[in-house]
C-alpha cells in the first residue's frame, strides 16, 4: 500500500501546484457565486421576502440554497478537473514511468481514482465551511450537526460517484484537447444540470424530466433537503402546499413524470448508481491492458 | 542475459519490428543503431514490459516477457526518450516518489539519492523543479531516477536527443563512467553514429529488420572500409572513374570513392594524382556503414 499512497500523493501535489489546473476545477462555482453576488440572489431575496419571510430567514433559505447547490457543482468539476492528469499522464507517456515498476498496473489505474475522491472531498470541505460561514454572517443561522452530518455523507457519496464516472470516461480519453473540450461543455452545463442558473420549476415539464433524471439534479436535491431542512421547517412550518410550492419549484423536491422521488428514492438512486459506475470503473481497470 | 528471439510487432497497417532476433550478453554495452521509425523504441518498449510483441519471445535473465514482467521490472531502469518525470515537482520530490513505487522506505531512498547526487551530480539543482531545468540538467535526473532501484540492466531510448554538444559529452561521459564502474548490461538506442562506436556489439535496425550486426569496428571493417574523398582538378575525371567501375558518391563539391582498403586509395591516386584536387583517405565512418547497408543516409 506504501508504493500506491505515494502515487495518491503525486497526483493531488502535481494537482496543487497546478494554480490554472485548480482555478479551472472552480471556475464554475465561482462564475454561479458571481451570478448570485451580483443579480441572482437578490431576486431569490425579493421572493422569499414576497413570501412573508424575514429578511434573515429569506437569507438562511436563499444562501442555504445557493451552497448546497454550489456543492453538487463543484462534486462535479473538481474531479472532472482533477483527473486531467490521468489524461495528461496517458498522453505524454509519464505513465510509462510507473508502469516499468513492479507496482500492479492496477494499484496505478486505482490511485487515479482515489486521488479524485480525495481532493474532491478535501475541496469540498473547504468548500462547505466557507460557504457555512457566509451563511452564517448573513442570517445568523448555523445548520443543525445532523443535518451537517447528512451534508457530509451525501458530499462522500457524489465525490465517489461522479469520480468514478470521470475516471471510466476520461480512460477512453486519448488527448488533453478532448478533456478540455468537454470539461468546458460540462462546466457550462452544469449550472442548469443543477437547477442553478434558473430554478427548475421555471423551466417546461420536458426539460425538467430530462434533467430531473440525471444524477446531477438528484444529488443537488439530496444536499439541498439536507442543507435546507431546518431553514425550510422555519419558514413554512406547518404550511405544506407554500413548502411544496417553494420545494418543488426550486429544486429541493424533485419529480420525475408527476411522480416526486422521495429522499429515500433518491439515496437509493445515487447508491445504486453509485456501485455501478465503481463496478464499470473496475471492469475499465482491468481491461486497461499494455498494447 | 536477454535474449530475443523472432520478435516481431505491428500496429494496425505498420510492421514495426519483423523478425528480430538478438542476444545481449550480461555485463555488455549494446547499440541499436536506426533512422527515426527503425523499430528502437518499440525494441525498448517491449523490453521495459510497456509492449507486448506481437509474436516472438524475449526471456531476461531467464525471465519470460508476458509471465513474469513483475521480476524483470525489479531489474530495469529506462531513460525515455523524452523526459517523464513531473515538471512541477522538484528533482528530490520525483526521486523519492520514484522510489516508493520500488517499496523501498524513506531512509534507503534518501540514502540512494545521496550516493547518486555526487556520482551524477546533481546536487547544485536536486531541489529545483525539472520545469526549471536545462535539457542536460534533466537528463541527468532522468538517469538519476533511472538508477534509482539499482538495476542490473539500464535502457537508454536516445538519451542524448535534443541536447546541445556539451550536454551530450556530459552525458555521454556519464554513461562511460556507468559503463566502467559497474557490471550494469546497457542498452543504446540511438542514430548517432558517432555514439555506438564504444559499445561492445551494435545491432543495425532499419524499417524493422535487422541489416547488420557486430562490434563498431567489425562493422566499419566489413561494410565502410577506407573512402577516397577529393574535389575534381578535371572534370572528365569523375566520368573516367566511373568508366573503370569505380563507385562514386558526390558530397557538395568533393566526390567520394568507396575503397577496398587503403592501398586502393593510393594506387587510384598514383595513376589520376593530377586530375585530383584536395584529397584525402579515410576509414569509413558508421555513417558510411549504414549507407553501404542500407543505401540511404541516417537521417533521411
Amino acid at each position: 500500500m506504501i508504493d500506491m499512497r505515494a502515487l495518491i500523493k503525486r497526483h493531488i501535489k502535481c494537482y496543487l501546484r497546478d494554480r490554472w489546473a485548480v482555478f479551472f476545477s472552480f471556475l464554475s462555482v465561482f462564475i454561479i457565486l458571481m451570478l448570485f453576488v451580483f443579480f441572482l440572489g437578490s431576486y431569490f431575496e425579493d421572493i422569499s421576502q414576497q413570501a412573508g419571510i424575514d429578511e434573515k430567514l429569506a437569507a438562511y433559505i436563499v444562501y442555504g440554497w445557493i451552497f448546497s447547490g454550489l456543492l453538487m457543482v463543484s462534486s462535479v468539476t473538481i474531479p472532472l478537473g482533477f483527473l486531467e492528469r490521468m489524461v495528461e499522464d496517458q498522453t505524454t507517456r509519464a505513465m510509462h514511468d510507473f508502469q516499468i515498476t513492479p507496482l500492479k498496473r492496477y494499484k496505478i489505474v486505482f490511485s487515479y481514482l482515489a486521488a479524485a475522491v480525495i481532493i474532491t472531498l478535501f475541496m469540498n470541505t473547504l468548500n462547505l465551511t466557507i460557504g457555512l460561514g457566509i451563511l452564517y454572517l448573513n442570517s445568523g443561522e448555523v445548520v443543525p450537526l445532523f443535518n451537517l452530518i447528512q451534508v457530509i455523507i451525501i458530499m462522500a457519496l457524489i465525490a465517489t460517484m461522479f469520480s468514478g464516472f470521470f475516471f471510466f470516461l476520461l480512460s477512453f480519453f486519448k488527448s488533453q484537447n478532448a478533456h478540455g473540450t468537454f470539461a468546458t461543455l460540462i462546466g457550462t452545463l452544469i449550472g442548469f444540470l443543477g437547477g442553478l442558473y434558473v430554478p427548475i420549476g421555471a423551466l417546461s415539464q420536458t426539460i425538467q424530466n430530462i434533467i430531473n433524471a440525471l444524477p446531477f439534479m438528484q444529488a443537488a436535491a439530496l444536499l439541498r433537503q439536507a442543507y435546507m431542512a431546518e431553514a425550510l421547517d422555519m419558514a413554512f412550518g406547518t404550511n405544506q402546499a407554500a413548502r411544496d410550492s417553494y420545494t418543488s419549484f426550486y429544486g429541493v423536491e424533485i419529480t420525475l413524470f408527476n411522480q416526486t422521488l422521495s429522499s429515500h428514492v433518491l439515496w437509493l438512486i445515487l447508491i445504486s448508481l453509485t456501485i455501478l459506475i465503481l463496478t464499470a470503473s473496475i471492469w475499465r481497470m482491468r481491461h486497461l491492458k499494455i498494447a | 542475459m536477454i535474449e530475443i528471439k523472432h520478435l516481431m510487432k505491428s500496429y494496425e497497417k505498420v510492421q514495426a519490428l519483423n523478425d528480430v532476433s538478438f542476444t545481449v550478453k550480461k555485463g555488455s554495452f549494446f547499440a541499436l543503431l536506426g533512422p527515426n521509425g527503425a523499430g528502437k523504441t518499440t525494441c525498448i518498449e517491449i523490453l521495459s514490459t510497456l509492449k507486448r510483441p506481437s509474436s516472438g519471445m524475449v526471456t531476461i535473465d531467464g525471465n519470460l516477457l508476458g509471465k513474469r514482467d513483475q521480476a524483470i521490472r525489479e531489474k530495469l531502469g529506462v531513460v525515455f526518450q523524452e523526459s517523464v518525470l513531473d515538471k512541477m515537482l522538484t528533482v528530490r520530490e520525483n526521486l523519492l516518489l520514484r522510489g516508493r513505487l520500488y517499496k523501498h522506505s524513506h531512509d534507503t531512498i534518501l540514502k540512494k539519492i545521496d550516493r547518486l547526487k555526487s556520482f551524477i551530480d546533481i546536487e547544485s539543482f536536486l531541489d529545483q523543479r525539472i520545469e526549471t531545468l536545462s535539457g542536460g540538467q534533466r537528463r541527468r535526473a532522468d538517469l538519476a531516477r533511472a538508477l534509482l532501484n539499482d538495476p542490473e540492466i539500464l535502457l537508454l531510448d536516445e538519451p542524448t536527443t535534443g541536447l546541445d554538444p556539451q550536454a551530450r559529452e556530459n552525458l555521454w561521459h556519464l554513461i562511460l563512467k556507468l559503463k566502467e564502474s559497474t557490471h550494469m548490461t546497457i542498452i543504446l538506442t540511438t542514430h548517432y553514429m558517432e555514439e555506438v562506436n564504444l559499445a561492445d556489439h551494435v545491432i543495425i535496425l532499419d524499417q524493422g529488420m535487422i541489416k547488420a550486426e557486430g562490434s563498431a569496428e567489425a562493422l566499419r571493417k566489413n561494410h565502410a572500409g577506407y573512402v577516397l574523398k577529393f574535389v575534381p582538378n578535371d572534370k572528365n575525371i569523375v566520368k573516367t572513374l566511373k568508366a573503370n567501375n569505380f563507385t562514386l558518391r558526390k558530397h557538395y563539391n568533393t566526390y567520394q570513392i568507396l575503397l577496398k582498403d587503403g592501398y586502393e586509395g593510393l594506387e587510384i591516386l598514383k595513376q589520376y594524382r593530377t586530375s585530383l584536387g584536395d584529397f584525402e583517405i579515410l576509414k569509413g565512418t558508421m555513417d558510411d556503414v549504414f549507407l553501404n547497408i542500407t543505401g540511404r543516409n541516417l537521417r533521411d
